[in-house]
């Protein structure tokens, strides 16, 4: 070891450039191999990420067009322009409605009387990794049957989209 | 004993021998491979249960349509005859029955009047 220390001899430019060649490429193979890893372990957390919020989501509003009652069309007291589908809600007891917000996701609308009342749905540390879920939904009187569509997004994206399906059991 | 190996190992002008190279490639190779080998079973994994679930909501939807959507409809009944020990203790019942085919699902269910 020592006579390799005390070697005045450098290398040559051919061995330095061979050397420079050989260690650029293993840091670019390497380098673009985690960055693969690392957009897929991201891609599939996402995934399923957004299957627990979405199974979480129709647990939530499963539960709420089960126990309906009286679903009619109520206009909204705040905003006279604006009409919800309506349903007396078998864990409150109260005129509700499913809203959006962009930042809260799915809203609880609670109309009693003229005053109005907003709930989230499901709290903020549900919706993980900046994913809002939106609702659309309508209701068939002949059918007696609740159709909606929970969308999931984060930002512009949707990542996943569910019909979902609900007699109620009182109507 | 390994800091004995290491200082003898130094103290050689000697370099590694091919065979030795070629081992330990093959080693990280295998490692490289286990690796990634993890990332596509796990994105495997979620694709199923994307499947499995959206199917399982498919088939919940289909029941909960029943008259509506792509589900078959057909109403009937039979007799059903439970035998006791004597012939008097025989009961015989007439259920009325709506049985309900959801083609895309495969769900079959059924509806007591």
């Amino acid at each position: 070891m020592l006579n390799r220390l005390k070697n005045k001899k450098g290398f040559t430019l051919s061995e330095t450039m061979a050397a420079l060649l050989i260690l650029s490429l293993v840091i670019v193979l390497t380098g673009g191999g985690v960055i693969v890893v690392k957009n897929a372990y991201q891609r599939i957390t996402l995934k399923a990420n957004a299957q627990v919020l979405m199974s979480t989501t129709i647990t939530k509003v499963n539960d709420e067009f089960k126990y309906a009652k009286d679903v009619t069309t109520t206009v909204d007291p705040a905003d006279s322009s604006k009409a919800y589908i309506t349903f007396v809600s078998g864990n409150s007891n109260l005129k509700t409605a499913f809203k959006n917000d962009t930042s809260k996701g799915i809203e609880l609308y609670y109309i009693y009387g003229d005053n109005v009342k907003t709930t989230q749905l499901l709290s903020d540390k549900t919706m993980t990794d900046g994913m809002i879920p939106s609702i659309t939904y309508d209701y068939s009187t002949s059918d007696k049957l609740f159709t909606a569509t929970i969308t999931i997004k984060k930002g512009d994206s949707t990542i996943s989209t569910q019909e979902l399906k609900v007699r109620p059991i009182e109507e | 004993m390994l800091s004995t190996i290491i200082k003898e190992k130094l103290a050689k002008d000697n370099g590694e021998s091919l065979a030795e190279v070629l081992v330990s490639v093959l080693i990280i190779a295998v490692g490289l491979v286990l690796l990634s080998s993890l990332v596509v079973a796990s994105s495997r994994m979620v694709n199923n249960s994307d499947t499995k679930m959206s199917k399982l909501y498919s088939t919940q939807n289909s029941i909960e349509s029943r008259d509506s959507g792509s589900v078959t409809k057909a109403t009937g009944s039979t007799n059903i005859t439970i035998t006791g020990e004597s012939s008097k203790s025989n009961l015989t019942v007439n259920p009325k029955i709506t049985i309900y085919t959801d083609k895309d699902s495969g769900t079959v269910s059924y509806v007591k009047e």
